[in-house]
């Protein structure tokens, strides 16, 4: 059934989405499209979250990524506010509500055989518990064993070189599935890519503080979120390269929407299509900055690659000291001179809720608004239209 | 001749049910109130005026969730195991219970000489309760009692999807005011029941037939709705709310 | 241990995580102390948490906010979860512990995650002796070592006892015996005695359904006390407080990091770790070690990795025909009433049929 959502969204995707980008429209093409192969036989399917793992050693493979998070998050029927229709099941086989519906949505999906069969299954220890708990739960669903790469809060030597052991021991699974070596010429051009592709990220990154804002930090966001599978192959390098040329021409042409009010969004936009970017729209708020659009990761040293691959696991924005993270939003809220932030969260994400007072806190001393907005990222039940455009309204008026 | 009481006090209504040698001989009904130990005194009263002497009783079981305060009872039995005795003497065949409570809802399976199996509650809040049904009556002014009957008229059922009782307030209210009909409104609220109340009893693997019991198994709606759920008939007896009580009076004689 | 220790008159270590190695706590002359939460209502952490939090990290919070761990000296946190991550970024941001150590945990059960754990543990080492102003040498934390693996050893030489039918302690001792453990003086020999020797009361009916405990909720006594009043007879717990956090001795003979890492991450796992068919099989195992007629497994609200062990832990008891009731808790317990209920009807039904039942009223 999902292989038969990707086969309807291709078309549409080909003759291009009015209300996108062209630059989402070729990267969403290239994303259904790679899910899609997963469901070939000959495909050597790697399961990864893409925006967490270093995906640079995987493209220096013969393997295709299979990100589930993003697949069954965008299948129609879950944008389409009916995320529950599928969710359920999961939770009747007992998989509480209380799991993060992204989770629950997932191990539906492989109740109901919609998942392509995975050769590896790989996930990280950041940046959500659950994330890691659910790919346990499907590779042993197809008789796998679930590849972890436990990556610890601290960087120190020590941490550098057990994560990039581990990472040398995927490269060897990486091997044994297809019947291939690594060649490091390989993976130093999937690093020199990424690398390529970050300075576009950038670039992008930096055209945003134009006034008013030339690009939606919410296509952004998913970008750099559904992206983040691709960094380390020529994809990620050719979208952020349409996204850049679009805006620029946007920005000579002065092709701009009228602007009042410009709001920072952290962390994710919820997958639902809801009431909120209407809204915004409405009131004429740009989202000048959404987190994850951001060229958060560093730039890696293509003559050390596993260490740099370490480190930028390491220096996930999620892990570590949640001080760091809050450090960097406000320095960004402050470069993009927005009138107030919005922080969008959905109920299991524990790490994140658990870190909003600290992040809230630095963002008021610099006399920045924040607007606590508690949603649900694909679970329709729990997530009011009414509440949520009351709260927005309100903060609008609050920071008018 | 042996005599016993079974009093169930729910968190809405108190029920008593009193058996003469496996026969019911009296049955009573009345509102919980804010005493649950007036509740249960006032059961004896009922209990003279219909000709029944107290001191005859042999033993009285107590259950449900006001049945620590009954203090003239012999012993406390929990309300799964009442109704799954009860649903046992009234529909020996019947292997699986649901019943929505005020409070709580159940799903339970019996195993052929009435003794629970399994059985599984919810966990969440009000949203697959009566009490979730209450606070949608005030907010649509009906009366709950109508509350079947309405959604009967239904032919098309608005999508009450929220399952917090507060959002689900919300999103009945916005109902209104776009002028969805009360009918479809009420139907709307039965799915969102009985899909949580399904997702539930799906917990426990069970065949053969299906009864409801408890109060809200007077609301042919719900009953309707859980039937869709289940693709199969539910049973509801005529004595669905005292199935408890009855099953307490039936325990007091084992 | 020798005297200029003395000087630092047994000063307070708190800890949540039975995967912290109280023995380089031991070694360091402080004493380790299983921290407990408050079961007040939760007034101030209601400012840094949101209502759907693990309410043990949310107590944890609330009672040092409201300063009642004022005579702990410090506390080592552990990545048990993304919770605790937070709970530390939070207590390092507000609260004022002298001592806070964030101890990593691998996932990774293999010689890669022993290799960093013991690293993590001379990370540790190095902050108490600096902190501290003291020396922790190989010795020490050998004696320690040894210390604690006479302590396990007497526990779970308890919970052996348990096997019998009947079992001769009850629950609820058993698990007062483990609290006196957790948060009393380890060195302190007369530990030894006060552990259980003459308190063999059989205080349980030979009829009573034999109840294992399980789950991530162990501390406060409710679960397992609420058990025993409604008629149960709680065998054994393989709870954090459990056999799981007793189970197996660390090994004395090789360098004393590496056999502490090896042994705290390879004993009995929690559900933070992955590999959940293990830990179900070793359930299912403790059931029929220990005879029981049903199984209560019960985890706090929210927390993640429980509810994903969960549907495996219901299937697996389904499939092999013993009794398993899920509950839920806040900790504190304070929807008890609810509790009761499900407690109460889960032992009817294992008490069997109701005619032979014999229940105290």
């Amino acid at each position: 059934m999902m292989k038969e959502e990707f086969q309807k969204m291709v078309p549409i995707l080909e003759q291009g989405l009015k209300e996108k980008t062209r630059g989402f429209a070729y990267f969403s093409h290239q994303m259904y499209q790679t899910m899609l192969s997963c469901y070939s036989e000959d495909t050597k399917t790697v399961y990864v979250s893409g925006y967490a793992f270093p995906t640079e050693l995987l493209w220096a493979f013969d393997v295709t990524p299979f990100d589930f998070e993003v697949a069954c998050n965008n299948m129609p029927t879950v944008v389409n506010g009916n995320g529950s229709s599928i969710m359920h099941f999961s939770e009747d086989r007992g998989f509480g509500r209380d799991i993060c519906s992204f989770d629950r949505l997932i191990i539906a999906c492989m109740h109901e055989n919609m998942l392509p069969k995975g050769d590896l299954f790989l996930t990280s220890s950041y940046y959500c518990q659950g994330k890691s708990k659910t790919n346990e739960v499907v590779a042993r669903s197809f008789g796998k064993e679930s590849v972890v790469l436990d990556v610890p809060n601290e960087i120190s030597d020590a941490s550098i070189r057990y994560v990039s052991d581990q990472l040398k021991q995927i490269a060897l699974m990486l091997e044994e599935i297809t019947g291939d070596i690594l060649y490091m010429d390989r993976l130093r051009e999937s690093i020199h890519s990424s690398n390529r592709a970050r300075a576009k990220v950038a670039e992008l990154n930096e055209l945003m503080k134009t006034k008013p804002c030339p690009w939606n930090g919410f296509e952004a966001c998913l970008f750099g979120l559904g992206g983040a599978v691709f960094s380390g192959s020529p994809v990620r390098e050719k979208a952020s390269q349409v996204f850049l040329d679009e805006i620029r021409e946007r920005i000579e042409k002065r092709k701009l929407r009228p602007e009042k009010l410009r709001i920072l969004w952290f962390p994710w936009v919820p997958v639902q299509t809801t009431n909120i970017f209407n809204t915004l729209r409405y009131h004429k708020v740009s989202v000048v900055m959404a987190e994850a659009g951001m060229a958060w990761w560093p730039e890696l040293d293509a003559e050390k690659p596993f260490e740099s691959l370490a480190l930028k696991a390491l220096r996930d924005p999620h892990i570590g000291s949640c001080d760091r993270r809050a450090e960097n939003l406000t320095r960004w809220a402050e470069e993009y001179d927005v009138d107030g932030a919005i922080h969008f969260s959905t109920p299991s994400c524990y790490h994140e809720t658990g870190s909003v007072k600290i992040t809230s806190d630095r963002l008021k001393e610099k006399g920045i608004p924040l607007l606590d907005l508690a949603g649900d990222m694909s679970d329709e039940r729990a997530y009011s239209p009414e509440q949520t455009l009351n709260k927005i309204t309100t903060f609008l008026e609050m920071i008018s | 001749m042996t005599v016993t009481l079974g009093i169930d006090i729910g968190s809405i209504s108190t029920k008593a049910v009193a058996l003469i040698d496996g026969r019911v001989v009296f049955d009573s009904v009345r509102l919980t109130g804010y005493n649950t130990k007036n509740a249960s005194r006032s059961i004896l009263k009922d209990l003279e005026d219909a000709g029944l002497d107290p001191s005859s009783i042999e033993n009285v079981v107590a259950t449900g969730y006001g049945r620590n305060s009954v203090a003239f009872a012999d012993k406390t039995i929990t309300e799964i195991t009442c109704h799954a005795a009860g649903v046992h003497f009234l529909a020996p065949d019947v292997r699986a219970v649901i019943d929505i409570g005020g409070q709580d809802s159940k799903a339970i399976t019996v195993d052929e000489t009435g003794h629970v199996r399994d059985f599984v509650m919810n966990d969440k809040c009000a949203a697959g309760t009566g009490r979730f049904l209450e606070v949608m009556a005030r907010a649509l002014e009906v009366d709950l009692d109508d509350f079947g009957a309405y959604s009967l008229a239904s032919n098309k059922p608005s999508s009450v999807n929220s399952t917090c009782t507060v959002f689900a307030e919300s999103e009945v209210i916005s109902l209104i005011a776009k002028g969805e009909h009360r009918a479809d409104i009420i139907a709307g609220i039965h799915d969102s029941v009985s899909i949580r109340v399904a997702a539930m009893a799906k917990r426990l693997s069970f065949e053969g037939p299906l009864m409801m019991t408890g109060g809200v198994a007077k609301n042919i709606g719900i009953v309707k709705a859980l039937e869709g759920k289940f693709r199969k008939e539910i049973a509801v007896s005529e004595h669905a709310q005292l199935t408890g009580a009855l099953g307490a009076a039936l325990l007091a004689a084992a | 241990m020798d005297d200029s220790r003395a000087d630092i008159k047994r000063q307070k270590i708190g800890w949540f995580c039975s995967y912290v190695p109280e023995e380089l706590i031991i070694a360091a002359g402080l004493q380790p102390l299983r921290l407990q939460a408050g079961t007040d209502p939760i007034e101030k952490a209601d400012s840094y948490l949101p209502a759907n939090y693990c309410h043990y990290i949310k107590r944890i919070l609330d009672s040092g906010l409201k300063n009642e761990y004022a005579e702990i000296e410090g506390m080592v946190f552990v990545n048990s979860c993304d919770g605790m991550r937070r709970l530390f970024d939070l207590w390092q941001h507000y609260l004022d512990t002298p001592f806070a150590f964030f101890l990593e945990l691998p996932r990774n059960r293999n010689k890669m995650g022993i290799k960093y754990f013991a690293e993590q543990l001379h990370v540790l080492k190095n902050r108490l002796q600096n902190h501290f102003e003291i020396d922790i040498t190989d010795g020490h934390l050998k004696e320690a070592i040894s210390l604690m693996n006479r302590r396990r050893a007497e526990i779970m030489g308890l919970f052996q006892k348990q096997k019998s039918v009947p079992a001769p302690f009850s629950g609820t001792d058993l698990q007062g015996i483990c609290r006196k453990e957790s948060t009393g003086n380890k060195a302190d020999e007369n530990l030894t005695t006060a552990l259980g020797m003459g308190s063999e009361i059989n205080t349980t009916a030979e009829t009573a359904p034999r109840v294992l405990v399980a789950g991530n909720s162990g501390f406060k006594p409710v679960l397992i006390r609420l058990v025993e009043k409604l008629g149960g007879s709680v065998v054994a717990f393989d709870t954090c407080d459990g056999i799981q956090h007793y189970r197996d001795p660390v090994e004395e003979d090789e360098d004393p990091y590496i056999t502490l890492a090896r042994r705290y991450l390879l004993r009995p796992s929690c559900p933070r770790m992955p590999n959940t068919p293990e830990r179900i099989t070793r359930l299912e195992h403790l059931a029929s070690e220990y005879a029981v007629d049903g199984v209560i497994y019960s985890s706090i609200k929210f927390c993640d990795h429980s509810l994903f062990e969960v549907p495996h832990l219901e299937k697996r008891f389904n499939d092999v025909r013993i009794p398993l009731l899920f509950l839920e808790n806040d900790y504190s317990w304070s929807d008890i009433e609810r509790v009761k209920t499900r407690v109460e009807a889960f032992i009817e039904m294992i008490a069997g049929p109701i005619s032979a039942s014999v229940r105290t009223g």
